[in-house]
């Protein structure tokens, strides 16, 4: 389960400009996860244990 | 034919073209971002918000698609059309206006959904920065209609670039909340010149609301203005002899430096030999 803090990997495509793994540091008010102000939807998202 | 001689230029000044548009307001400044006054009231007036569908059409000037156009005439008898002068007022802030050619839009974006979205697009006209279908110096952007929703999701086009190379993907930050005209203009890959075609469309996360389209351009000529209410100018000579070429839909739009709204005046002259 992603929540904030959790650490990350952005999926493809957009593991072009987000190719480490991150953290996730907050949540829109749309519901998305956030990284440094990004929006990502859960799909696009992998959990890194 | 080619105009070649200050004299040339003189003799093909076809009459100026005045315009004036009611202000767009923007969001702060930032990089790759401009508001364009296509969907402004004003002379021209205001054009409607493009239908083709997600595949796209080419812009024809003359069309009932592109009726916010600058107002022009295709030149006759194998003559060629450059820009003359652009004078542009803006009203609200100091600005740079961008002269464009709108070489193809589509409609019909999910503004929510976060799946490749594919598009199979007409070819765009032969009026790349040579006048080619290649697609050299063209730029892609989405623009939006309506004003955008909450979101600042990643977006990211694969397209073909001006070499013909399939896959290619570009990229940008979306702002939240963004007003009608506003522009985001996509980074393209590495090594990229321009824009052939567009291919497919994803977002990281959604927009939630309002209205986009997918919009390829060239930009023909840019002019500053220091000062809110001072003009700027370029002419044949300073902006570099920029053809206009047959069918073009030349749209303006602005990159600001501030959040005041901003209208503009002005007037378009093309030479023609």
């Amino acid at each position: 389960m992603i929540g904030i803090g959790s650490r990350v990997r952005v999926l493809a495509p957009f593991d072009q400009l987000y190719p480490d793994i991150y953290v996730i540091d907050g949540q829109s008010e749309t519901g998305a996860w956030q990284i440094d102000g990004v929006d990502f939807a859960p799909e696009h998202l992998e959990l890194v244990e | 034919m080619t105009i070649t001689t200050l004299d040339g230029v003189l003799a093909g000044m076809q009459a100026p073209v005045s315009f004036n548009k009611s202000s767009v307001t923007p969001l702060a400044a930032a990089t790759r971002r401009a508001y364009t006054w296509w969907y402004s009231s004003g002379c021209p007036g205001a054009s409607v918000a493009p239908s083709p569908g997600i595949n796209g059409a080419t812009c024809v000037y003359g069309n009932a698609d592109v009726l916010g156009a600058l107002t022009r005439s295709n030149p006759t008898g194998g003559q060629s059309a450059y820009l003359a002068q652009l004078l542009a007022l803006p009203t609200g802030q100091a600005s740079t206006v961008l002269l464009l050619d709108r070489i193809w839009h589509n409609s019909g974006l999910s503004v929510t959904s976060t799946t490749a979205q594919a598009i199979t697009p007409v070819a765009i006209p032969a009026r790349d920065q040579n006048g080619t279908t290649n697609g050299l110096g063209v730029i892609a952007g989405v623009e939006w209609s309506s004003a955008g929703g909450a979101g600042t999701p990643t977006v990211t086009l694969t397209y073909t670039n001006q070499a013909g190379t399939t896959g290619q993907t570009a990229t940008f930050t979306g702002v939240a909340s963004p007003p009608a005209g506003t522009i985001e203009f996509f980074a393209l890959a590495a090594g990229d010149t321009g824009v052939r075609a567009c291919t497919s469309f994803i977002q990281s996360a959604t927009r939630t609301s309002g209205t986009m389209h997918l919009c390829l351009y060239r930009v023909v000529a840019m002019v500053g203005s220091a000062v809110a209410g001072n003009a700027g100018v370029t002419d044949f000579f300073t902006s570099g002899r920029p053809q206009i070429y047959d069918n073009s839909c030349l749209q303006l739009a602005y990159i600001n430096s501030s959040t005041t709204a901003n209208g503009l005046f002005g007037t378009y002259v093309e030479t023609q030999g």
